[in-house]
């Protein structure tokens, strides 16, 4: 009977502990939270994170009865929302002293919610770049441009995902694609140096770099090094991408 | 005359016939390959023996025709097979441009590679969409009237060069990037399931990359393609929105709201840069 609850408890808190590390949220917290959860419960959890899978035990604090898992991060876009809405979830269950059975279903209902629109998320980026563009020196012109090529470059980001296409690959192709279409600025009276620099920019990888250096700095050195490292690959790809254009570009710069 | 033409056709027909059975076709296609090339080569004979026109004018004139019968193919008989000779003849347009328009004929222009890479990417997407079969976003609702009419529109082209004094070469065709990209929004239009967000989105580049070419390379026309993508990128989105339902993220007023206030500031920006190339700012 203990047994069988410690295996409900380790399903729900394996998924909640990998659907928090996939939403982008550093490891300290995940681990605090699915303790805090485990308090509430009256049981011991302890978890051994990496960045493809975590570790989980989970005790019974009366009998001393444990049980172990391994299980796969999944791979899912960030979400600050639900990430905060998971994190209050797990202080409802310690103050509110919710039933295992009604944590789980309010974190059904939690992860359920609509994510936010791609379109807008399309459209509000595409700006969003065109502002750094901006902020970096751009021209009106310039920043008009790097909003259109966001536009595309962002776009074939969602659909290579959509497809399933391998993650630094779709980086490269999205750098070139946004970097390219960047470069029609050389034809315009502008600053076209900015708008070319500035229009992969949306691609950096900003939650990864910012959780590894956390994880690093919170004593969870080889999972925040493997994100660190992650992380870098992403931008030497988006480097990649930007390469390709310059290599084709290059001679018009040059002439500027 | 009628015995060269009639020469011609029946010479296309029968070589036509001939390379066509290299692909093992099925028996009862045979009659409509040999129509299709004798009709095809004997225009393309008559317009370069009687009218006059060289290889290119004539090379233009039989994709506009093609791109016409494609469509109303797939207007009045829709089918999964019509959807996929668009895309296709989508991908050999855009790969025309890219080719023959900006990697042969505008050798001379300094940016020339990176428009042609630009339309070998349009050119790939439109391919990838026939094999893929996967749109980015959902849109069910036809705009028969705005798609009927951006389709129509690179064949106003022709006819604002001639009144604009211009006669062939010099005037703009309907196989030019401009008039290439207002067909391509309006297929997107026309057809919900035709083209993807990435397609949709090289359009509205393509749009403000003509901006530049109305003052530089003295194309008035391509304003055609800058009052018509913004009205083509409003529809497209607001389908889009009206087929999300309810529940999303924003509220469907509020990303509603959001379309339209971008679109105006867009439309604002292209008047302004507009201004800007034509000297008025």
């Amino acid at each position: 009977m203990v047994m069988e609850r410690l295996h409900e408890y380790l399903d729900f808190l394996s998924e909640y502990a990998t659907y928090l590390l996939g939403s982008g949220v550093h490891t300290s917290r995940v681990v605090r939270n699915v303790r805090r959860i485990g308090e509430a419960l009256d049981v011991d959890v302890e978890v051994n994170p990496s960045l493809a899978s975590i570790t989980m035990s989970v005790c019974d604090k009366p009998t001393g009865d444990s049980v172990t898992r391994v299980v796969a991060v999944p791979a899912l876009p960030v979400s600050f929302e639900r990430n905060s809405d998971l994190s209050s979830l797990s202080w409802d269950a310690v103050d509110r002293k919710m039933a295992f059975e009604d944590i789980r279903a309010d974190f059904r209902r939690k992860i359920s919610k609509p994510r936010i629109d791609p379109i807008f998320t399309l459209l509000i980026v595409a700006i969003a770049n065109a502002s750094f563009c901006r902020l970096f020196g751009g021209d009106w012109v310039a920043m008009g441009i790097v909003f259109t090529s966001t536009l595309v470059g962002f776009s074939t980001k969602m659909q290579l995902q959509r497809n399933k296409l391998n993650h630094f690959l779709t980086l490269i192709i999205s750098a070139f694609f946004a970097s390219i279409c960047a470069s029609a600025a050389l034809q315009f009276d502008c600053t076209a140096q900015v708008a070319i620099a500035t229009s992969p920019l949306f691609l950096v990888p900003g939650v990864p770099l910012i959780n590894g250096f956390i994880d690093m700095a919170e004593g969870y050195v080889l999972i925040g090094l493997s994100r660190l490292i992650t992380a870098s690959l992403m931008i030497a790809c988006i480097a990649i991408g930007l390469a390709a254009t310059l290599a084709i570009v290059s001679n018009s710069i040059n002439l500027l | 005359m009628l015995t060269e033409l009639l020469n011609d056709a029946l010479f296309a027909a029968i070589a036509a016939c001939g390379f066509g059975a290299v692909s093992d076709p099925a028996m009862r296609v045979f009659p409509r390959i040999a129509l299709l090339a004798a009709a095809g080569h004997t225009v393309r004979f008559a317009l370069m023996n009687y009218c006059g026109w060289d290889l290119a004018a004539v090379s233009f004139v039989a994709a506009v025709v093609a791109g016409i019968v494609l469509v109303a193919r797939l207007k009045l008989r829709p089918s999964e097979k019509g959807k996929l000779l668009l895309d296709g003849y989508m991908g050999f347009i855009s790969l025309w441009v890219a080719v023959v328009y900006y990697g042969v004929f505008c050798q001379d222009r300094e940016y020339h590679v990176m428009f042609a890479i630009f339309w070998a990417m349009v050119a790939l997407l439109w391919l990838l969409d026939f094999k893929a079969d996967k749109i980015a976003i959902r849109r069910v609702k036809e705009h028969v009237v705005m798609g009927n009419i951006f389709m129509c529109l690179p064949l106003v082209y022709p006819v604002v060069s001639l009144l604009l004094g211009r006669g062939f070469p010099e005037m703009t065709s309907p196989l030019m990037p401009c008039s290439v990209a207002v067909f391509s929004a309006g297929v997107i239009l026309s057809f919900p399931t035709a083209g993807s967000l990435v397609t949709t989105m090289c359009l509205c580049q393509w749009a403000l990359i003509g901006l530049s070419k109305i003052n530089y390379f003295r194309i008035p026309e391509d304003f055609i393609l800058v009052c018509a993508i913004l009205p083509a990128l409003y529809l497209f989105f607001i389908e889009y929105v009206r087929t999300r339902g309810t529940d999303t993220k924003p509220s469907p007023r509020v990303l509603r709201w959001f379309i339209r206030v971008l679109c105006a500031v867009t439309g604002i920006f292209f008047l302004a840069v507009l201004a800007a190339q034509i000297g008025l700012g």
